[in-house]
């Protein structure tokens, strides 16, 4: 065996290992033939990154499969376009809360805040415009998965890495927290959300077409929820500015509604939602169905929220400093810490979840539109 | 399902296998050689594009042949894939046909 087979036939490992067994001689028959050509020593030659691209493509297709896949590539496929969804709807519903928040701050709803009291920036200022721009862009979250669930993969793909870009572009100072790693950790979960977006959803596996009442319906819940959110936000903020040096009491909800604590909290809901629901579940899971679903299968939300658990887990610990000294230092602590062990509770119970329903793809989905199959 | 649309790569697959069967290389080249070198399969995105057309019933394996220890598997066209691959053939002919008309319109004047 020369070298380049050799090495050929490591890069074939990205492959699963029932495709190789159907297919790894004949690529590499296909591959050595092409190098033949080049007519150099086999030994000296090295796979080039187009090759290697190739085939990494492949797997992820292949990994990831889409109807008509084999069961388990097809689990694994649900599982990640399962966590791109949640993940959109959870975005989309923080992405209304920051503009929402940004309208509230920057006047453009006039006088619901006292002018100037939180803004960045003077008002027309090239500043204060980048400031407002950055609030608003996560709002492309919300057209990212409207055009999800309206069959547009690649709109949709655009989309949410513009919202997940775009912030930090416009406002450097966005990524928060002391240092670039911290930055990095604090957005995993949407840059989690963005690649399970992008590898999930492929030439093999499009996005289900929703009408448009329902599509505009799966996008309406989480941007009220957001709207609301930001709502709730502004009075306490309204209290606490009230109320001068803020206690325990009002600075626990504050703890609850960042990002990585919201995401705590949605994964708990679906966490509860899914135990309360797992008979109902266990009497419908059937194989995996010949068409696709139109949104995430209800089997696969346990092991969708699974894979979205691991980066919240790790952007909450990243806020955490367990050194700081004060009571309201220690209890910021303590609440973060509640977070992360109800956040470990939750990936252990969607893992158990995910292992003791088999046939992942079950009849009903989220939106309840998925056709029945037969 | 709804038939996936045909890619331009599947497209020239296709047409590499119109005349005989082809094993993986043989259809890599043939790709090249009717895109004038414009198109150059790498060996996994062909075997994607195989595995697509094969799952669409339009491709299927011919024969398998050993040479020089290594294996070569043979691809045919079914006969449902030449009818796939003349029906995509007019559209794109059709598409052409109307974009020259529209241009010589243009040239001569006709097209604003």
């Amino acid at each position: 065996m020369s070298v380049l087979e050799e090495r050929y036939r490591r890069v074939l490992r990205l492959l699963p290992a029932s495709y190789r067994a159907r297919r790894e001689e004949e690529m590499v028959s296909a591959f050595l033939d092409g190098a033949r050509r080049a007519e150099t020593d086999l030994d000296d030659q090295r796979v080039r990154w187009a090759e290697i691209a190739g085939v990494a493509a492949l797997a992820l297709r292949v990994r990831l499969g889409g109807p008509g896949s084999p069961p388990g590539e097809y689990a694994t496929g649900e599982a990640v376009r399962g966590a791109a969804i949640l993940g959109l709807v959870f975005w989309t519903m923080l992405g209304a809360l920051f503009a929402a928040q940004t309208v509230l701050t920057y006047g453009v709803v006039a006088g619901v805040l006292p002018d100037g009291l939180m803004g960045i920036g003077d008002p027309g200022s090239p500043e204060r415009l980048r400031q407002v721009l950055s609030g608003l862009a996560p709002l492309l979250w919300a057209a990212s998965l409207g055009a999800l669930v309206r069959g547009r993969a690649g709109t949709a793909k655009a989309s949410a890495w513009a919202a997940l870009v775009l912030p930090y572009a416009l406002d450097p100072g966005a990524a928060g927290g002391p240092g670039w790693i911290a930055g990095l950790l604090t957005a995993l979960p949407a840059l989690v959300t963005a690649l399970a977006l992008t590898a999930g959803f492929h030439r093999d596996a499009p996005p289900p077409r929703l009408p448009g009442a329902t599509a505009a319906r799966v996008v309406a819940v989480p941007v009220a929820a957001g709207v609301l959110l930001a709502l709730a936000v502004g009075a306490l903020g309204a209290a606490a500015r009230a109320g001068g040096e803020p206690g325990p009491l009002m600075l626990q909800p504050w703890l609850w509604l960042d990002p990585a604590g919201l995401a705590c909290v949605s994964l708990l809901a679906v966490t509860a939602w899914l135990v309360l629901r797992r008979p109902a579940l266990r009497a419908s899971a059937t194989p995996a169905p010949a068409s696709a679903p139109p949104v995430v299968a209800s089997g696969s939300v346990a092991p969708a929220a699974a894979i979205l658990t691991v980066p919240t887990v790790v952007a909450r610990a990243a806020t955490l400093h367990p050194g700081a000294e004060g009571y309201l230092s220690g209890l910021i602590t303590l609440v973060g810490a509640l977070q992360l062990a109800l956040l470990l509770a939750c990936g252990v119970t969607l893992v158990a979840l995910t292992v003791r329903t088999p046939g992942a793809a079950a009849r009903d989905d989220l939106t309840g539109t998925r056709e029945q199959p037969g | 399902m709804t038939p996936r649309p045909i890619t331009e790569p599947a497209f020239l697959v296709l047409t590499a296998l119109v005349d005989e069967p082809r094993h993986g290389y043989g259809i890599a080249q043939e790709v090249e050689r009717l895109s004038g070198g414009r198109v150059q399969l790498k060996i996994g995105t062909l075997y994607g594009v195989l595995d697509r057309l094969a799952a669409d019933a339009l491709v299927e394996p011919d024969r398998e042949e050993v040479r020089q220890g290594r294996l070569r598997r043979y691809y045919r066209l079914t006969d449902e894939g030449a009818r796939a691959l003349e029906e995509e053939a007019v559209r794109l002919a059709d598409n052409a046909h109307r974009a020259v008309e529209r241009l010589r319109l243009r040239q001569a004047g006709g097209l604003a």
